[in-house]
Parts: structure tokens; sequence; C-alpha cells
């Protein structure tokens, strides 16, 4: 088994009830071996991002840019620079499900101007109920997390790390 | 829908599905047969095409929504896993402190 599929085995195994405590152990290992994990994490919310951004506004430069501008306005908002390298993630997850919330809005509206039929109609109100739920649990994860102030610290080669 | 031929002449029908039954119907020989018939060809690739634009649009949908779940998961599974290893545990749906 290669190191990455250790680690989502992991993730997997400890992101429930009653997670294995050898799990955990070999997990804060990881962690600890890792300390750019979110970094990972967040670079691939970016890339999620550019992909949003580049299929709803694949003809419209200024409004890709203009929206690619907000992102970055609301993480600022919400104290990207300051923040932990997990609540820098969670940041980069809230804006991100934000726009995808933004852009299905975007799409709905638009296609309404059309002749939808009520197939059509119920999809998109399911997909807009569906992101809606997926922005509020994003934005309270963030809130538990930063209310429960988690930091891991970490010695490494008598370095520490805050992650 | 389709041409027939009874006796000596060709006909056009329409076939359609009313309740649950196929039901033929009747529209006519001749040149208004074939210009009704060239109509209902222009409707059904209309028809068609229209499906195909649905299908890519719902396809585009699934394949942002799979890859915001992956980040979503990755971003949840390594929230859970810090809240773990600083001695946090998930009762209920809630995580609450281990006690000392």
């Amino acid at each position: 088994m290669s190191e990455a599929d250790e680690i989502n085995r992991l993730f997997k195994s400890v992101d429930k009830q009653n997670a294995p405590p050898t799990d955990v152990e070999k997990l804060r290992q990881f962690l600890g071996k890792y300390p750019l994990l979110s970094s990972v994490t967040g670079d691939l919310a970016k890339q999620v991002q550019q992909e949003i951004i580049g299929r709803a506004y694949s003809t419209q430069t200024v409004r890709a840019l203009s929206v690619e501008a907000y992102c970055q306005h609301q993480r600022n908002e919400l104290g990207f620079e300051t923040a932990t390298p997990l609540e820098k993630s969670l940041i980069a997850h809230v804006v991100l499900c934000w726009l995808r919330l933004y852009v299905t809005e975007l799409r709905y509206e638009s296609r309404m101007e059309e002749n939808l039929s009520l197939a059509q109609g119920a999809y998109w109100e399911k997909k807009l109920s569906a992101n809606q739920r997926r922005y509020l649990r994003s934005i309270e994860t963030l809130a538990r997390i930063r209310k429960l102030q988690i930091n891991l610290q970490i010695n490494v080669a008598h370095q520490q790390i805050v992650t | 829908m389709a041409w027939a031929t009874r006796g000596n002449g060709t006909y056009y029908y329409r076939n359609r599905r009313i309740g649950g039954k196929v039901v033929t119907q009747y529209v006519g020989s001749g040149y208004s047969a074939t210009l009704m018939q060239m109509l209902d060809e222009h409707e059904r690739q209309d028809a068609a095409q229209k499906r195909q634009a649905w299908q890519a649009v719902k396809d585009n949908e699934e394949q942002l929504d799979a890859m915001l779940d992956e980040v979503t998961a990755l971003v949840n599974a390594y929230a859970g896993a810090m809240l773990l290893v600083s001695g946090y545990h998930l009762h209920k749906r809630q995580w609450r402190k281990r006690r000392e």
C-alpha cells in the first residue's frame, strides 16, 4: 500500500465514531510528517474553483476575473491570512461551496427564461437545495473548528510546528 | 411514423403512445402527407437536439459536483482527523472533548 493510500485509509478510518486508537496515533504521526497537508487540500480547492469559473464563464473573461477576485476577497474577509492551516483549508472550502451555489443560482435563473419542463425545474431545485446545504455545512464546520480552537502542536527536529 | 401501402395507394401514418398504448393515426397521402412527414422529422430532430443539450448540461453539473464532493470529503476528513488527534471524539454527530 502506498503512503497516499495509507493516508486515505486512515482518513476514512478516523472519520467515524469510535475510531481505532492505533489509526488515530498513526494519523497523528502522518500529520506531523506532513504539516503542509492543508496546502494540498487548499490546492485542490483552488483547482476546482478554477474549473467552476472556467466552465461558467468560458467566454466572459472579465466576469471570470471579477468572480475570482471576489473569491479572494471572501477568503480575506474570513481571515485567511492569519488562520491556522486547518482553518485555511476550511475557508477555501467555504468559498468554493459559495461559488458552486452562486453559479448554480445563475444557471437556474438563466434557464428559467427558457421553457423549462417540470422535470428540469425539479432537477434545478434539487441542485440548488443540495448546494445550499453543502454551503451551510461548510460554514458550520469552520465555525465549530474556530470555537474549539483546534491547533495541533508537533515537534519535528526541535522545531515546533502548529498545524 | 411510417408510410404504408394499402391497395394501390401509399399513406402516411403517425404512431403515438397514448395512455400506455401505441395508437396509429392516419395523416394522409400525396404531397400534403410528404410535407407532414418532413415536419414530423424536423420536430423529432429538434427534440433529440434538446435532449442532447439537456444531457450535456446535466453531465456538466454532475462533474462539478463530483469534484466538489472530493474536496469536501478530503477537508472533512482532515478536520475530523485534527479533532480526533486533539482529544475530541464524535458523540451522536457532535464533537466532544474526551474526559481526562
